[in-house]
């Protein structure tokens, strides 16, 4: 049971990740989100490469691994600061929630956003992102994509703990958490770059 | 790449529309009244096209009454609020409710308007290519360029001196400076951006910006020789520094590759 009587962070352990992708899906089906609009992404990250030694043979330092990331609820958050109709706001738990009835749509908090987690829905007309299934959390469940992980890679847990303990997450493909201070503590992989390599691992762009 | 084309010309329109107003203050034009009103008419259509455009890019426009909500932390809703400012002061210059003397307010509004819109993309740190002093350099370039051009057009009574040197100085500063635009992305193409979209954008970037020049340079020809033989070519020259406009533009829409995912 999740305690509702403070702030909460996305919890993502990498080295749990095997990348199946339950979690979007999960995320898809609750929401009922259209073809083309993910909330909750899960990054393919591919990086190294293959060198020959002298003596003729090959030597590789290929690697890979997955990041699961969707809306971090930043506490610097560039989306709440883009809006021109205060329709993205900060609600319960922390959380960044969009009301529909104020946006106009018009990607302003999507381009902002480093991790582009405001999708413009077009059968709704109005922006979408990750809202941490708040329906879910006041009924005392936890989000969907949480309860989907079979690897258990994904939680959500109380703020302060978190990111305290783990740091906010800024390892490749994410960008620099300086740039919005996201409430998502990451448990890196073994393989993980630096985030000044974010650009040149990300393997599946073309998915989102 | 996306070119984002109601914001092309909503920028583009709204530039040229603060241009004129701007010059319209800067060449004194209000000792020809009857070309000031010409230029002024010209000024609020060219806004009104601008706020159409404006109205296309967005999904749902009921709740634009929300749009000042942000005023306090969005550029964008600051560029709304300068927007209606000047669109405002504008219609009451035209309809005589304001005086002659405060030209200059309307001018001071127009650029002002132009700045706002500049930061809506100079202050987003997510795209490097766009958080560059390029942003509002370019935006204020392109103002100078067609206003400068538009008034020659608009007002040819009042092409004399000092009015034609003003003018003339405003569109050829503008052409110029409104080409370095490409110089401020290659500073910000030192940060973390996806390899493959930076080659597909500077491919496009070197192409769009030989257009560009090439419109400019065509335009500033056919209106320098427009200017002194008095001839028709002017409109024409005028149409194609604002062809070079929306090309450059649309490249400036193309270079929103952002950091991160």
């Amino acid at each position: 049971m999740i305690n509702l009587n403070q702030e909460l962070a996305f919890v993502f352990d990498a080295s749990r990740c095997n990348g199946c992708k339950a979690c979007s899906i999960a995320c898809k089906d609750k929401h009922d989100l259209p073809v083309g609009v993910l909330w909750r992404k899960v990054l393919e990250c591919a990086a190294g490469d293959w060198t020959r030694n002298p003596d003729g043979t090959f030597a590789q330092t290929v690697r890979a691994y997955y990041v699961s990331v969707a809306c971090n609820h930043c506490e610097n958050a560039a989306c709440i600061a883009a809006c021109p109709t205060g329709a993205m706001q900060r609600v319960e738990h922390g959380i960044v929630a969009i009301d529909p009835d104020r946006c106009i749509g018009c990607g302003n908090c999507q381009w902002n956003c480093p991790y582009s987690a405001p999708r413009l829905d077009k059968t709704r007309k109005h922006m979408t992102k990750c809202d941490l299934c708040r329906d879910f959390l006041a009924a005392g469940k936890e989000p969907a994509c949480v309860a989907a992980c079979p690897s258990r890679a994904l939680h959500v847990a109380p703020r302060k703990e978190a990111i305290a303990t783990l740091g906010r997450a800024n390892a490749a493909p994410l960008p620099a958490s300086s740039l919005t201070d996201p409430n998502m503590a990451l448990i890196a992989h073994r393989d993980s770059v630096p985030v000044r390599e974010s650009a040149a691992v990300l393997a599946n762009r073309e998915e989102f | 790449m996306t070119y984002e084309y109601p914001l092309v010309l909503f920028t583009v329109f709204g530039q040229l529309a603060a241009g004129v107003a701007l010059l319209i203050c800067l060449t004194n034009l209000r000792e020809h009244p009857k070309a000031e009103l010409r230029a002024w008419r010209a000024a609020l259509l060219l806004g009104l096209v601008a706020f159409a455009a404006a109205a296309f890019h967005l999904h749902s426009l009921s709740p634009a009454v929300f749009s000042l909500n942000g005023v306090g932390s969005s550029w964008l809703s600051r560029e709304i609020l300068a927007g209606v400012l000047f669109g405002g002061l504008m219609a009451l210059r035209l309809f005589g409710l304001v005086p002659a003397r405060a030209n200059w307010l309307v001018g001071l509004a127009g650029l002002g308007f132009v700045l706002a819109m500049s930061q809506v993309y100079g202050q987003n740190s997510a795209a490097p290519l766009w958080s560059t002093w390029g942003s509002p350099i370019s935006f204020l370039a392109t103002m100078l360029l067609l206003g400068g051009a538009a008034v020659l057009v608009l007002a040819p009574e009042a092409r004399e001196n000092p009015r034609l040197v003003v003018s003339l100085s405003a569109a050829v500063a503008g052409g110029l400076f409104a080409l370095v635009l490409p110089a401020f992305w290659l500073g910000g193409m030192r940060a973390s951006l996806d390899p493959v979209l930076l080659g597909v954008f500077s491919s496009a970037a070197i192409c769009m910006t030989l257009t560009q020049t090439a419109c400019y340079a065509a335009g500033g020809i056919l209106m320098a020789w427009g200017v002194q033989r008095k001839g028709a070519v002017l409109p024409v020259g005028f149409l194609l520094l604002l062809a070079g406009a929306v090309v450059g533009r649309m490249l400036f829409y193309a270079a929103n590759i952002r950091l991160g995912v």
